[in-house]
C-alpha cells in the first residue's frame, strides 16, 4: 500500500525588472524554493495573465523602481489593471503575498512602485504574508543587504502555511549553494543518421531559428505546442522582405538614423497609430558557427527538448536553437550565469573568479565586470577559456534571444501594406572604452533591401499611446528624436481623414533634435502638412534644434513658448502625448505642460500639478519613453 | 424593431426636490422625462461604489443641486464625473452670495476634468429656493467631460482568451483585459501612498570598518594595499583615459599583481588595461580595429 501524496506546495514569484536584477532575484527565490520543496513558477508580469490573479494563492512579488520613480516597462500594464476602479475590494482573498521592492534611497521616490503594489494588494483583499521587503541600492552590499534577511522571513513565515512533510528538512539559509540545481532545459541527443531530417522541408534559416525558439518555450512550458495560430505574434511571425532602408541624418551628422519599410504583403496584419513592430533580430551565421566551436557543440546534431508536462518535443537542430533562442552576443547574463559556469570550469584560477562572481560578495565587480560593460556570453568565455558549457546548461543560463519594439511611423490606412520603421542605429562606448553597437539595429542598418533576400520575422505589438477615437479631439505631441515615429503614424493617420474631408481636430508637434540640416526627422513632410493638413491652423510644428544657437534649446522651451495656444486647446478636452528616451525629458516635459497650465489657467502651482495629474488618470495625459 | 439610444440623467440634490423643481430640471436642461433617475445626495452618498449599481458611464446627464456655495468638493465631482460617460454633460447648482462669480464651482471642474465649464440657467422652485434662502442667489454652471475615450481605430485580431470557470463569477466578470477596450477609471496611484512612505529614505549606515566604497574585496594576491584596508577611496576610482596605453604598455605589457594579462574579468579597478583582451606578458597586444579610433 503506498500513503496518499500530497501534491507540493505550489508558489507563484512575479516579477517587473528593467535591468534584470529583480528578474535576478526572483530566479534566484524560485531556487531557493526549489529546495524547499515547493513548486514554483518564476514569471515576468508581462507575459502573466492578470486575470488569473484571484486565482493564485502565494505570490512573491519582486519589483524595482527607476531613478525617477517610475515602474519597469514590463510592469506597467499588469499594473494599470490592477489600478481599475471597477475590482472589487476582496478579488484577491484567496491570495497570500509578499512583495519585495528593488530602488535607491538617493532618490526621493525610493522604492515607490513595490510600496503602492503592496498598498493596492491590500485593498483587493489580498493577506500580507510578511511586511514589504526594501532592497537598497546605496546599502552597503546592494539589495542583497535587506533580501538575505527577508527571505529567511519569507521561508518561515510560509512553513506555517504549508508544514514540511515528515522525513524532509529545509536546507540552513547560510549554507552557501554547493550543488547545481537541476538546469531549466533538458536535452535529448538524437543519433544522427543518413536519412535524419528536421523541421520543414525547404524552410528558410530565419524560419528554422524562429520555430527553435517556440519549441525553447514549449520546453519552457511558457507555450502550449508549436502548432500555427491563426494571428502572427512571437511564436508565429511573418516572414517580411525590407523594401526600403534610408538614413534619415545627413551623412555628416554622427547619429545614424534610419527610415525602413517592411513589406507586410499578403499578410492580412493590420495595425493602429501607436502600435509597435517586434522584430526578432538575426545573429550573423559566422558568429554563430564562431559560437558553436568555441563550446565544442557539432551545430548540425539533432536534439529534442523535454517538456515539464512529461514527453518531449520535435527534433531541432543545435545551431537553430542557438541562433534562434539564445542572445550569445549582446546581453550581459544574471549573476547566476557565474555560478553555474564555476561548475564546468578545469582552471583553478578561473573557478576562483567564477565564484566570487556568483557570490553575493562580488556583487559590484560583477556589474563593472558585466553589465556596465554589456558583456556577452560569448566575450565572457573568452576570459574563461577552460569553461566547457554543456548544452542544457547553455540553454538555461544565456540570456533569451528578445524581440525588438520599434514604434511604427507609418498610418496603416495611408500604407495599407506597409509598416514604416524609424530607428536609431545604437552605438556607444562603455566605460573601458570597448565600442559596442546595438544587436538589432546594427543588423537592420546592414540590409539592403536590392541584394538583400533576408526576411524579418516580424508581427504587430499593441503600443501604449492610442490616439482618441474622435478625430476632432485636439492632439498635442512631444516626440524629440526618434519620439517622433509614432506620432508620424498618428499625423498620416489624421491626413488621411483630412483628405476625405473629415472634421479633424488641430494637432501641435513639438520636435526636437540637434541641428536642422543633421537631423531634422521628415522635415519636408511635416512641412507639407503645415501648409496643407493636420499641422494647419490652430495647429503647427514647433521645432528646437538644441545646437543651431548659442544657447540650449530644447522642446521645453517651445512649449513654455506656446503656452497661450496649448491651454486654449487644453481647456478644449485636448490630449498630450510624449514619446522619446527616458532620463529628464518626460519629467522636464511634465513640469513645462504644469507651468502653461498654472500661467494660462490662473491656477496656482499645485493645482496645476493636480490638473495634470487628473488628465493622466483619464489618459489624456500619455507618455511611452525607453531607455 | 428599433430600439432608440436613451439618453439617461441622473438628478442629484443635497435634500428631496419638490415635484415642481423636478419638473423645472427637466425642462431646462431638456432631459428625458422617462429615462432620468432623480436622488438624494444622502442616498447616492451612502453606496458610493457598492450598490449604486448604474455602472460607470452610465448617464448622459448629470444635474447636481445644493443649496450652499462650495458644496461640491472635488471628490464628489470626480465621483459623478465617473458616472457620465465621455462627452456627457454635468451642471452643478449652488447658492452663492455673489451672483456674478461663478470661479468657485468652474475651478473644480477643471481640476476634475472637466472642460468648457461656462454658467447656465438654474433651477427654480418652491421649496428648492427655501432652502437656500432669502440672501442667496442660485447659479449654475455647466461643463462637458471630454470626450478623450481612446482605442483602437483599426482592431486588431481578437485572441480568445481562456477564462476559467472556478472562479467567482463576479470577479470573473471584472478581471478581464479586452484589449480593444479602455480601461476605465483607474484609481490615482499617489494615493495608495501615506506620509511615512513619501518620507525621505534614511541615508543607508556604512561600517566603519568598510575597506572602500561599495564593499570591494581585495584580490587574493592583492598588491595595492586593499587586502590590509589601506586603500584610499580616491584610487578606486577609474579614469576612463587610463585605458590608452602607452607604446611601451602595449608593446611590452607587464603587470605587478600578475592578473592583467588574463583579461578584463581578473583585473584591479585601477588597472590600465582595462577593456583590452586578455594577453601574455610581454608579448605585444593586438588591438581589435575599433578600439584605436579617435574618441568621438
Amino acid at each position: 500500500m503506498t500513503a496518499a501524496v500530497t501534491p507540493a506546495p505550489q508558489i507563484l514569484v512575479l516579477y517587473g525588472s528593467e535591468t534584470g536584477n529583480a528578474q535576478d532575484v526572483a530566479e534566484s527565490l524560485g531556487r531557493a524554493a526549489q529546495r524547499r520543496y515547493y513548486q514554483v513558477r518564476v514569471c515576468s508580469t508581462d507575459s502573466y495573465n492578470v486575470e488569473n490573479l484571484p486565482l493564485e494563492s502565494t505570490v512573491i512579488f519582486v519589483v524595482s523602481t527607476t531613478g525617477q520613480g517610475d515602474p519597469p516597462e514590463s510592469f506597467k500594464n499588469f499594473w494599470r489593471f490592477l489600478l481599475r476602479k471597477s475590482l472589487p475590494a476582496d478579488s484577491l482573498s484567496n491570495l497570500r503575498y509578499a512583495v519585495f521592492g528593488l530602488g535607491d534611497s538617493g532618490y526621493v521616490k525610493y522604492n515607490i512602485v513595490a510600496k503602492r503594489l503592496a498598498k493596492r494588494l491590500i485593498s483587493l483583499g489580498g493577506a500580507e504574508l510578511l511586511s514589504l521587503g526594501l532592497g537598497d541600492d546605496q546599502h552597503k552590499s546592494g539589495f542583497e543587504g535587506t533580501l538575505d534577511p527577508w527571505t529567511a522571513k519569507l521561508w518561515k513565515g510560509l512553513r506555517q502555511h504549508f508544514p514540511l512533510p515528515t522525513g524532509l528538512s529545509d536546507p540552513d539559509d547560510d549554507a552557501p549553494v554547493t550543488e547545481l540545481s537541476a538546469p531549466k532545459y533538458k536535452v535529448e541527443w538524437v543519433p544522427m543518421t543518413n536519412s535524419t531530417s528536421s523541421g520543414q522541408v525547404g524552410a528558410t534559416p530565419e524560419e528554422e531559428a524562429a520555430r527553435a525558439g517556440a519549441l525553447l518555450d514549449v520546453a519552457g512550458g511558457v507555450l502550449a505546442s508549436t502548432s500555427a495560430t491563426d494571428s502572427y505574434g512571437p511564436h508565429n511571425p511573418y516572414f517580411a522582405s525590407v523594401l526600403t532602408n534610408t538614413r534619415l541624418t545627413d551623412e555628416g551628422h554622427t547619429q545614424d538614423v534610419r527610415h525602413l519599410e517592411v513589406d507586410l504583403g499578403e499578410s492580412g496584419l493590420s495595425y493602429a497609430p501607436g502600435d509597435s513592430l517586434a522584430i526578432l533580430p538575426q545573429i550573423p551565421e559566422a558568429l554563430v558557427q564562431q559560437f558553436l566551436t568555441r563550446l565544442g557543440l557539432d551545430g548540425d546534431a539533432l536534439v529534442r527538448l523535454a517538456k515539464d508536462t512529461g514527453g518531449s518535443t520535435e527534433e531541432v537542430r543545435v545551431r537553430h536553437l542557438v541562433r534562434g533562442g539564445l542572445d550569445f552576443a549582446s546581453a550581459p547574463p544574471r549573476r547566476y550565469f557565474f555560478e553555474v559556469l564555476s561548475h564546468f570550469t578545469t582552471s583553478e584560477v578561473e573557478q576562483d573568479r567564477l565564484q566570487y562572481f556568483g557570490s553575493a560578495e562580488g556583487r559590484d565587480d560583477v556589474y563593472r565586470y558585466c553589465n556596465r560593460e554589456r558583456r556577452s556570453v560569448m566575450e565572457i568565455l573568452e576570459d574563461f577559456p577552460s569553461v566547457r558549457l554543456p548544452l542544457e546548461w547553455l540553454l538555461t543560463v544565456t540570456p533569451r534571444l528578445r524581440p525588438r519594439y520599434f514604434s511604427i511611423s507609418s498610418s496603416h490606412a495611408m500604407h495599407p501594406k506597409r509598416a514604416h520603421v524609424t530607428a536609431a542605429i545604437v552605438d556607444w562606448q562603455t566605460p573601458y572604452k570597448r565600442r559596442r553597437s546595438g544587436l538589432c539595429t546594427a543588423w537592420l542598418a546592414s540590409l539592403d533591401p536590392s541584394v538583400s533576400k533576408a526576411r524579418l520575422a516580424v508581427w504587430v505589438a499593441r503600443g501604449s499611446l492610442r490616439l482618441p477615437v474622435e478625430p476632432r479631439t485636439p492632439i498635442i505631441l512631444v516626440g524629440p528624436g526618434t519620439g517622433v515615429a509614432p506620432f508620424r503614424s498618428f499625423i498620416q493617420e489624421r491626413a488621411m481623414l483630412c483628405e476625405i474631408g473629415a472634421p479633424v481636430g488641430p494637432v501641435c508637434l513639438f520636435f526636437g533634435c540637434r541641428k536642422r540640416s543633421g537631423d531634422f526627422l521628415y522635415a519636408a513632410e511635416w512641412e507639407k502638412y503645415v501648409l496643407k493638413g493636420p499641422l494647419h491652423q490652430e495647429g503647427g510644428l514647433f521645432a528646437a534644434f538644441s545646437q543651431d544657437q548659442p544657447e540650449k534649446v530644447y522642446v521645453t522651451h517651445r512649449i513654455r513658448q506656446e503656452g497661450e495656444r496649448l491651454w486654449r486647446l487644453l481647456s478644449t478636452g485636448a490630449c498630450v502625448y510624449v514619446s522619446g528616451s527616458s532620463g529628464k525629458m518626460p519629467t522636464d516635459v511634465l513640469a513645462a505642460f504644469e507651468d502653461v497650465v498654472s500661467q494660462h489657467a490662473g491656477l496656482a502651482h499645485e493645482d496645476a500639478k493636480h490638473y495634470l495629474q487628473a488628465m493622466m488618470t483619464q489618459r489624456r495625459y500619455q507618455v511611452e519613453t525607453w531607455s | 424593431m428599433v430600439i432608440k439610444e436613451v439618453e439617461r440623467s441622473l438628478l442629484v440634490s443635497s435634500s428631496k426636490l419638490s415635484a415642481q423643481a423636478i419638473a423645472s430640471a427637466v425642462q431646462i436642461y431638456n432631459l428625458d422625462v422617462e429615462s432620468t433617475t432623480v436622488l438624494t445626495k444622502a442616498k447616492y452618498a451612502a453606496a458610493p461604489n457598492g450598490d449604486f449599481d448604474e455602472a460607470d458611464g452610465y448617464y448622459r446627464n448629470v444635474v447636481s443641486v445644493a443649496p450652499a456655495a462650495g458644496e461640491h468638493s472635488l471628490e464628489d465631482l470626480q465621483q459623478l464625473s465617473r458616472l457620465l460617460q465621455s462627452g456627457g454633460k454635468i451642471i452643478i447648482q449652488e447658492a452663492s452670495a455673489d451672483s456674478k462669480s461663478t470661479a468657485g464651482p468652474s475651478k473644480n471642474l477643471l481640476l476634475a476634468g472637466f472642460t468648457g465649464a461656462s454658467s447656465c440657467p438654474s433651477v427654480q422652485g418652491g421649496a428648492l429656493d427655501m432652502l437656500k434662502g432669502n440672501s442667496l442667489t442660485w447659479q449654475a454652471v455647466s461643463a462637458q467631460k471630454p470626450d478623450y475615450a481612446v482605442g483602437a481605430k483599426f482592431a486588431l485580431r481578437k485572441k480568445n482568451k481562456t477564462v476559467h470557470n472556478d472562479r467567482p463569477a463576479q470577479v470573473a466578470s471584472v478581471w478581464r483585459v479586452e484589449t480593444d477596450k479602455d480601461d476605465g477609471d483607474l484609481i490615482n496611484e499617489d494615493e495608495l501612498l501615506d506620509e511615512a512612505d513619501l518620507a525621505a529614505p534614511a541615508p543607508a549606515a556604512n561600517d566603519d570598518c568598510d575597506v572602500g566604497k561599495g564593499g570591494r574585496k581585495a584580490c587574493k594576491n592583492c598588491t595595492c594595499g586593499r587586502a590590509e584596508g589601506a586603500m584610499p577611496d580616491t584610487a578606486v576610482k577609474v579614469d576612463v583615459n587610463n585605458t590608452y596605453l602607452t607604446d611601451e604598455q602595449r608593446n611590452n605589457p607587464q603587470s605587478a599583481c600578475g592578473s592583467c594579462g588574463l583579461g578584463d574579468a581578473y583585473r584591479c579597478a585601477g588597472c590600465p588595461y582595462l577593456g583590452m583582451p586578455a594577453f601574455k606578458l610581454g608579448e605585444k597586444i593586438e588591438l581589435a580595429e575599433s578600439m584605436m579610433e579617435a574618441d568621438i
